[in-house]
This record gives structure tokens, sequence and C-alpha cells, in this order.
């Protein structure tokens, strides 16, 4: 039962480390034409995650990602946030790997298990923030450098107009966007 | 030395340093909202990066490393892709942007090999894996374990293991009993609980478990000889001198610290023996001395016991059931295990200026510590004790050796389990198993089941004894059928002597890095708990 509940929290939590198809690989940061992925923990309600958008002294404009829409939050409002500018390389697969090794090192195993499963859930723990800043490594004004605008929103877009085709759930609502406008 | 938890630690630590070395680029990306500076900032670079043009009307160009900038026309030309505010692609090819329209220049350094230290350290670890597994797969006999370990904190691993039950009994015509001293504690209470677990791919088959008691003044210990006598004992003379081929062991020997005296085998034949002298210089009451040993087997026995296995190939089922029927048989299978020898037990009699031979150890199996003692025969006048123990090359470890005075001989309780909880749960069937002589309590690899006993009140504290009863089935591992050899198989039973010769260069290939790296990875950090007077 124990096995099994792990087996879950790490599902769950393999699921919850997916990266946002417009993010690039670590080797294509300078070429991608998209912001980078922010998620903001407000001091009252739910976190808000997409495309950072633009930024300015006192308020961030981020596409979100569930609906594909965008939000303006007031920094004053924000209590932290964690920045994601490349995908990270899933080394997940290394967890089960490892330890299905170990069943050719005999009674080692007791030994070798313990130290393969500890080692490569690190390896793979720390993969998944090695491109990202947290809101301490990174201050405000120097976000507006991973924003899809980082001049601010251009004065002729309404916001209402932006979208990202790349959003998990974005397909339905950007073909609904495309009928309206024609 | 460092111990198992220092290596998990150790090879944790090093993923968690690779893991982070390369980690976080900070600041890779810069923004210039001017063209000189941006022009100042990459005109030193030998390679131009790529340049992202953010539009005023929220376009965005990105121009690969050939782009230039003229500044006589204002322009910014190269080669790239242009995307609209939603960032669909609107072209690609050459471009000339007229700098004015542009907002914001940006440049990015490419980050190198972010992913190094990761693939470092997995790179380390599935070599390390492969090569134990390599280790493993050509050398089985050193990697797999034997018999039921017992173990009185059941969270140890099978490093301190308190006893390893029936090492012997690999036929249900073969079970046998076997007695193991638990070296506990003082008791705090009348309840005492033993773990124990199938660690090997193996299956148990257990008759028996129970405790042997007997009850302990402060100051005594209870010590049981190889042919299971019970003494009561007192005092402890610690060794003076001991003196082995490779020269002064003594401070491998006189502390009970798990730091063994171990020879590597003979290159030559496996059955070579060696010699130890024992000097004890202040034996203050020589009347009824007895030896006390703490000692285990090296992987030799393990060894030996998995080729004849593979010599069989696939006819272990055959053999096997030949075995069980045939008791000569079973007596010559045994013979490599005879040609060995315990570890044999001489005195030194001054007034015959000879050794003379007293008795010997002997217990299989490389995991848990024997502690038996040896009741001297020749008594000494003096004060000075001087011992020859003789025993195979590179078959023996031997933690600590002393000196006691026997107080008497005696007969211990025997205690039946009172229940028996399997991985925590109580199992009431296991508990009729074991009570019930006709039946096996059957324990597969990885089982696990804890034995709970009363011990009686007439006593605050006992010395207790390990009884288990049993044998256990060998699983035949698909690669060992390959090793399939009956000639040798022959060999090995008939003319074991010759066997053990011809089997020394084989064994020597992997024995003195699989023991050292095995067995070097203990001890040290580990507190115990035993305690001597």
């Amino acid at each position: 039962m124990k096995n099994k509940w792990l087996f879950i929290a790490l599902c769950a939590f393999i699921v919850s480390c997916a990266s946002p198809r417009y993010l690039p690989s670590s080797e294509h940061i300078d070429i991608n034409q998209y912001g980078s992925n922010i998620k903001i923990r407000m001091i009252k309600g739910s976190p808000i995650t997409g495309e950072l958008i633009a930024i300015d002294s006192n308020k961030i404009t981020v596409l979100v990602e569930k609906i594909n829409q965008c939000k303006v939050v007031s920094t004053k409002e924000m209590r932290n946030y964690n920045l994601r500018f490349a995908s990270p390389k899933n080394y997940f697969w290394s967890i089960p790997a490892s330890a299905a090794i170990t069943i050719s090192h005999g009674f080692w195993l007791l030994l070798t298990m313990p130290a393969n499963l500890i080692a490569t859930t690190i390896i793979s723990v720390s993969s998944e923030d090695a491109f990202e800043y947290s809101s301490k490594e990174i201050k405000l004004e120097d976000l507006s450098m991973f924003a899809r605008f980082p001049q601010g929103v251009p004065a002729n877009l309404s916001l209402d107009d932006l979208t990202n085709e790349n959003n998990v759930s974005s397909g339905k609502q950007l073909k609904t966007k495309k009928k309206l406008k024609k | 030395m460092i111990n198992n938890k220092g290596l998990i630690y150790l090879i944790s630590f090093l993923a968690m340093g690779l893991s982070f070395a390369t980690c976080k680029a900070h600041y890779f990306r810069s923004n210039y909202k001017d063209v000189n500076t941006l022009m100042h900032s990459t005109d030193s670079m030998k390679i131009k990066p790529f340049l992202k043009a953010h539009m005023k009307n929220g376009d965005i160009c990105i121009l690969n490393g050939a782009w230039l900038i003229d500044t006589v026309t204002n322009m910014v030309s190269g080669k790239g892709t242009r995307y609209d505010f939603n960032r669909e692609e609107k072209y690609q090819g050459k471009m000339s942007v007229p700098i004015d329209s542009v907002s914001i220049f940006e440049t990015n350094k490419k980050l190198i090999n972010p992913e190094s230290g990761r693939i470092r350290a997995l790179s380390i670890l599935a070599g390390v894996d492969v090569a134990i597994g390599i280790l493993c797969i050509t050398n089985p006999k050193a990697c797999f374990g034997s018999c039921p370990t017992f173990y009185q904190n059941e969270m140890d691993d099978f490093h301190f293991a308190d006893a390893e039950g029936f090492s012997n009994a690999i036929l249900p015509s073969m079970e046998y009993f076997d007695v193991d001293a638990l070296n506990n504690t003082p008791l705090k209470d009348h309840h005492f609980s033993i773990a124990m677990k199938n660690e090997a791919l193996e299956t148990h088959c257990v008759n028996d478990v129970k405790l042997l008691a007997v009850p302990r003044q402060n100051g005594e210990r209870v010590y049981q000889s190889s042919t299971n006598q019970f003494y009561v004992c007192k005092n402890n003379y610690a060794i003076s001198k001991a003196k082995a081929e490779e020269g002064d062991i003594t401070h491998l020997l006189d502390k009970q610290d798990r730091t063994e005296r171990f020879s590597l085998s003979d290159h030559h034949d496996l059955s070579s023996k060696e010699e130890i002298i024992l000097d004890f210089d202040n034996i203050n009451d020589s009347k009824d001395v007895g030896l006390v040993v703490n000692f285990r087997q090296t992987m030799m026995t393990t060894y030996l016991f998995y080729s004849a296995m593979g010599f069989m190939g696939d006819n272990v089922g055959d053999l096997f059931a030949k075995l069980e029927q045939d008791k000569d048989l079973q007596g010559k299978f045994d013979g490599t295990t005879k040609e060995l020898g315990g570890i044999q037990v001489h005195a030194w009699n001054q007034q015959k200026g000879k050794w003379v031979f007293q008795n010997e150890f002997s217990e299989t199996g490389p995991i848990a510590i024997n502690r038996q003692i040896l009741p001297l025969s020749t008594q000494s006048s003096g004060t000075k004790v001087k011992l020859k123990i003789t025993l195979n090359k590179g078959l023996w470890r031997i933690d600590n050796v002393f000196l006691t005075n026997i107080l008497q001989k005696v007969t211990p309780l025997e205690i039946t389990a009172t229940s028996i909880l399997n991985k925590g749960k109580l199992d009431n069937q296991a508990l009729q198993a074991i009570n019930n002589t006709d039946k096996h309590l059957i324990s597969m690899p990885g089982d696990e089941f804890k034995f709970n006993f009363e011990l009686p009140t007439t006593s605050n504290d006992y010395e207790l004894f390990l009884y288990s009863k049993g044998y256990y089935l060998e699983w035949m591992r698909s690669h060992w059928i390959k090793d399939k050899n009956l000639l040798k198989l022959k060999e090995m039973v008939i003319s074991p002597k010759t066997f053990l010769k011809s089997e020394a260069a084989e064994y020597k290939k992997y024995e003195s890095t699989m023991e050292e790296t095995f067995w070097g990875s203990k001890i040290d950090t580990k507190t115990f708990s035993y305690y001597e007077k």
C-alpha cells in the first residue's frame, strides 16, 4: 500500500513537472520567440501560471495557460514567483531504471539500490529547476528581459488579441478567435 | 574506513555535486535600448550571437549571427525570421529592419553544456552499476547470500546480522538445528523480539525458531561451545600478543570492534593452512580457562557452494534429487568443507615442551559473527598461556580473541515464540507452523518475520542464544547453467583436495577486490551496544 502511494506521488510529481510547449530547450533559448513561463503566487487567491507578456513597475501581464487569455496582476498582490526560461531535461526515467539494474547486484542490492534511488532522485529533481529563477534569484525589474514584450505591451495591441497557440489548452479557443476575426 | 550509510551518502553527494555543478547560468540575456551599446558589446565577440529585435508594433525579428548594423542608413540587416505579436511566423529570409522601428534589442549567450554535470553523474552511476553487475554475473557466488538472517534490531542490514541459521542445510534431508549466540545487552524487560529475513534468492523452510536463555548475574557471561555446551564465565583476559605470517596482529584481535583479521587464499591451493600464535600474559586465575573467539567465514565457502551448483548446470534437479536420497553422497558433497576444516586450537605445554591439540571452532556462514568458547584441557599453572590456532588461509575472519574463567556448565531454558508478525501484521499461521514440529514456515525472498518472546520473570537478565532449525532451497540462476561441468563436479566430490588446488586460480581472480570492497565498507560509525566486563 505504501509503495502504491509512493508510486502515485511520483507520477503526480512527474506530471506536475511537465513544461509548456512554448518553452525552448536550453540550446534554443536565443531563437525562441515567446516569453518565459512564470508562476506567480498571490498573497490572496490561487497562483497564476502562464507566459510572461510584459512587466512594468507596478503590474505584470501574464497570458494564462488554462484560459489562454491575458491577466494583469498588481505587483503588490504578489507573494513570490518562479520564472522558467527553458524546458528541463527529464531524468525521471533514470529512477526506475537505476533501481532495476541493481537486481543484478545480488545482496549488494541492499546497498546499491538506496544509493541509486537517492542519486537519481537528486539528479532528476535538480534538473527540474535548472532553468528556473525564483523571486530570490531575479529581481522584479530584471523580469522584463524574459517577457514576450520586454519593451512593454505595444500601444497598438489589445490584450484580448494576444494568444499562444502552444498553450496546453489553447487549441479550441484559438480557433474560436480566428472564426470571430473572419 | 567508511560504512554503508557513508557510501550511500557519498554517492548521493557526488550526484548532488555534479548535478548542481553546471546549474543556473545567471544573466545570459542582455537587453539594449540603443544601438550603440549593442554594437560596443558585441564588437569584441568572435562569434556574434543571434539578435532579437523587439519591434515597436509587437513583432519580433530574430536574426542569425551574420547580422549587420548600418549606421548610415540606420538599418539592421541579416538573415532570419519575423514573427507577429502572437508569434506566428510572417517572413523568413533576408531582411532589413529600420532601427527606429525597434524598441529593444536582445542577445543571449549560449548556455554551454548545461546538462553536463547531471549526465556525468548518471554516467558514473551507470558505470559503477554495470561494473558491479558484471562482477556479480561473472562471479555470482560472491553476490548472493545464503540462509535466513536474524536481527535484534530489525532495521539493521546484513552487515550487522546477529545470527544466520542452518547454512549447510541445502536439502530437506540435510535439515539441522543451529545455535547462535546473540551477544545481547542487559535486558530492560522480559519481552524480546528478533526479526528473521530472507535476503537471498532462496526458499527458506523454517521448522523451528526459539530462544535458549541462561540467567546471568552482573559480571557474568555465558558462552557456547561448537558442540552446543553452555558455560557461565567470569573475567576476561585480553590478548597480550598475536602474531601471524604478516606480523603483529594484536591490534586486530584484542577488541570486539569488527576490525577483523583475515588473510587471502593461497595462489596454488585453496586448502593451504596458516598459523597464528597467541600469548596471554596476565591470567590472574589459571583454573578452568576457556578461549573465546569471535569469528565468521569469508566468501570462500559460498563461492564453492555456488560453484557446485553451477557445475551441475541443467542437471541440478536430478542431482539434488539423488543427493536427497543418498546419505553417502551427501557426506561426499560436503568434502571440500571438510577439507578446509575449522579453526584448530593447540596449547603450549611447558612441561612436555610441545603443542597439545585442544579442539576446534567451526560454523559455516560469512554474514553473522559467531562467538564461541573452547574449554582448554591443558591447564597452565602460572599467569601465562600460549596458544596456536591453525586455520585455512583465506577462509576465516577473526574479530576478537580472549580467555575467560569457566564457572560452570549449564543447561539453557527453551523459550518458544508467543507471537509472530509478518511484515508488521500478526501471523497466527506462521506461529502454528513454528510450534508444530511437522510443519515448516516458508519464507520467500524479501519476507520478514518478527518473533516475539516472553522471558521468565525468575531472573532480571539472561544471556540469549538463537535456536533455528530448517533447510533452504537455493534458486538456480539461468547464467549458472552455462557453467555446467560434471567432470569438475565429480572432482569436487571424489577428490576435494585436488579440486581445491585446481580452483585456486579461479577463486583468486575476484577474491581480493570482492572481499575488500564488500566487507571494507562497514563498521566504524556503527555504535555497538555490546558490553564487555
